[in-house]
């Protein structure tokens, strides 16, 4: 059944048209949710976490093997997509740090710390799937390489604002210092993605619609759809842990406290 | 494990490795959701 559904979507999945409408609908979703219902993204959970079982069984069984890399290829389903959404959730973090430090709202800075955490769980897993892509492809699991070494200090970039985040107290300071590490930081998510055009590089340059073949581009896309679905469950329930800690940061002292 | 088939230029087997990448990808999507819950029960506000 899986099999025969992946021609019927393959119109949706692999046109711009498609993809624009899937874009437009999540958008929606994200701008209109919090104001139609609480709990609005646990839909964008269930619909993530559908999406990536349907995704990887197609990416395991019903997807064509590599013309070069033949099964091992499939791996690019679970890479790939967990490399444009570490990137999508970095860039998330940096417009909201550069927003935070302009207009000093408290919701961009809790949202800086969210989506900066998920993107880091997105970027280990692309260091372990590109380790796991490079063993039977490039025959090592690492190499000096510049795009591998980038996208390695670029995780480490941002574990390291999350680590300043924590040794800072004062809630201001942690939100000011975090803005501009996260901006700092985001330097290393923009080198990272040129690395490939700017230096020789054994990792393949950026692939595109036009120069993969359709079957494997509506996989792969089906399956970046499940991923930013997913991660955005994640990110706004992060948002709202963050959020539960500064309202308990702010309160006032209990009376026992003011006495003590 | 010697998926790479050494001549011909394409590489052949290394279901290992799919397997390997695809349950990986598993652990660490639904380990960080377990974490979630368990911090936003922990913090005992958010819904």
């Amino acid at each position: 059944m899986t099999a025969s559904l992946l021609p019927t979507l393959e119109p949706l999945l692999t046109s711009n048209v498609g993809a624009g409408l899937v874009l437009v609908a999540y958008l929606a979703g994200v701008i209109l949710g919090p104001r139609l219902r609480p709990g609005w993204e646990h839909a964008y959970g269930v619909l993530g976490l559908g999406l990536l079982v349907f995704g990887q069984v197609l990416g395991l069984v019903v997807a064509p093997p590599d013309a070069m890399m033949g099964d091992v290829g499939r791996i690019l389903y679970v890479h790939v997509p967990s490399a444009w959404l570490t990137m999508v959730w970095f860039t998330a973090a940096f417009v909201a740090a550069a927003a935070f430090l302009f207009v000093g709202r408290k919701g961009f800075d809790l949202f800086v710390e969210a989506a900066v955490e998920v993107g880091i769980v997105l970027s280990i897993l692309l260091q372990v799937t590109g380790m796991l892509f490079a063993k039977p492809t490039w025959g090592i699991y690492w190499d000096w390489d510049p795009r591998l070494v980038s996208a390695t200090v670029m995780m480490l970039a941002f574990m390291g604002v999350q680590t300043l985040r924590a040794t800072l107290d004062d809630p201001d300071r942690r939100a000011t210092w975090t803005s501009v590490a996260t901006i700092l930081a985001y330097t290393s998510v923009a080198v990272t993605y040129e690395s490939v055009r700017i230096w020789r590089s054994i990792h393949q340059m950026q692939s595109s619609p036009a120069t993969v073949a359709k079957p494997m581009v509506a996989v792969l896309r089906l399956n970046a759809w499940a991923f930013l679905f997913l991660t955005t469950w994640m990110v706004v329930r992060r948002y709202r842990i963050a959020a539960t800690r500064a309202r308990a940061e702010e309160a006032p002292p209990l009376p026992d406290e003011v006495t003590a | 494990m010697n998926p790479a088939n050494v001549g011909s230029g394409v590489v052949t087997g290394g279901w290992d490795f799919v397997t390997a990448s695809y349950a990986v990808c598993w652990i660490l999507l639904l380990g960080y959701t377990v974490s979630l819950l368990v911090r936003a029960r922990s913090s005992g506000g958010a819904r």
